[in-house]
């Protein structure tokens, strides 16, 4: 019996567009106030970026001291942030 | 996100089948060693086929490493597990609306797939879905960040990238003097988009 076997169909590549690229786009962006605390923590600068597009969060939190929590209640300081703000959660990515 | 690096998965263009992947943030070492070394250094490629791209000329060590000062800054790629980058993204967190003024937005600064994995360039891509994939991060961190996914970009009036950007919902809200394209993706179609892709 001759083999059957079918050429799989053809996928195309990354359709990403080279997208962007522009010198200048200060014109896009909004000023804000640049965060006091400079770090490489990525759950603190999460928060830092939150109080500095709603600084309400920031004016309500303005007691807690970041640098003096541990991640767990860093964490749960940015639920709650997130859930006065009605952010609905993500869900994590699975594969 | 703070999340990151996480998994996503790709599709490989040879048998269709998904590939193991994360999203990580891109440094200004990543962007020497896995982009200026190694994007453009196919043999394969002539350098008249290269420089036909709009991003040949991008220095992306010297962008990213800018934007260490740049609070509001975020640098992302999607690498496999051989090492190599197969897309990616700069984007800034305190973008604006052109549809809506006083919304916040992220703004997409730059975009681009591995030389190797765009149609026309190579014979054989090698995988597709790494450049949604980082369009869905940012959509997310605009989420994650209070934004409602929100986001505006600009990119070239190719049917392309037309194609691309309304599959993932954004609109076309004007023309730039150099003939760049706006798009915008609004808080109803960012959750659609989320929602597609499992992140809802």
């Amino acid at each position: 019996m001759a083999s059957k076997a079918r050429a799989l169909p053809r996928i195309h590549g990354d359709d990403t567009p080279v997208t962007g690229g522009l010198d200048d786009i200060s014109r896009f962006l909004v000023d804000l106030p640049e965060p006091a605390m400079d770090t490489d923590d990525e759950l603190v600068r999460e928060i830092l970026t939150l109080f500095a597009l709603h600084p309400e969060m920031q004016s309500r939190y303005s007691e807690m001291d970041l640098r003096a929590m541990d991640d767990a209640t860093r964490h749960v300081m940015l639920e709650q942030i997130r859930a006065s703000l009605g952010i609905p959660p993500l869900r994590r990515h699975v594969r | 996100m703070h999340e990151i690096p996480y998994p996503v998965s790709i599709t490989s263009c040879r048998d269709g089948s998904r590939q193991e992947a994360e999203v990580i943030r891109l440094t200004r070492e990543l962007a020497s060693s896995a982009i200026k070394a190694r994007w453009w250094a196919d043999p394969g490629l002539t350098l008249q086929e290269a420089s036909r791209e709009g991003d040949y000329h991008w220095d992306w060590v010297d962008h990213v490493g800018g934007l260490r000062a740049r609070p509001f800054a975020r640098a992302v790629a999607i690498r496999t597990t051989d090492g190599n980058l197969q897309a990616a993204m700069t984007y800034r967190v305190n973008g604006r609306s052109c549809l809506t003024p006083g919304d916040r937005a992220i703004f997409g600064d730059r975009l681009a797939a591995a030389p190797w994995n765009r149609d026309g360039l190579v014979s054989v891509p090698l995988y597709r879905g790494a450049g949604t994939a980082l369009m869905v991060h940012a959509v997310a961190d605009g989420h994650t960040l209070g934004l409602g996914g929100r986001m505006t970009l600009l990119s070239l009036p190719t049917p392309a990238t037309r194609q691309f950007y309304e599959r993932l919902g954004f609109q076309e809200t004007g023309v730039e003097a150099g003939g760049m394209i706006q798009y915008e993706l609004v808080p109803e179609r960012a959750t659609i988009l989320l929602r597609d892709h499992g992140r809802l």
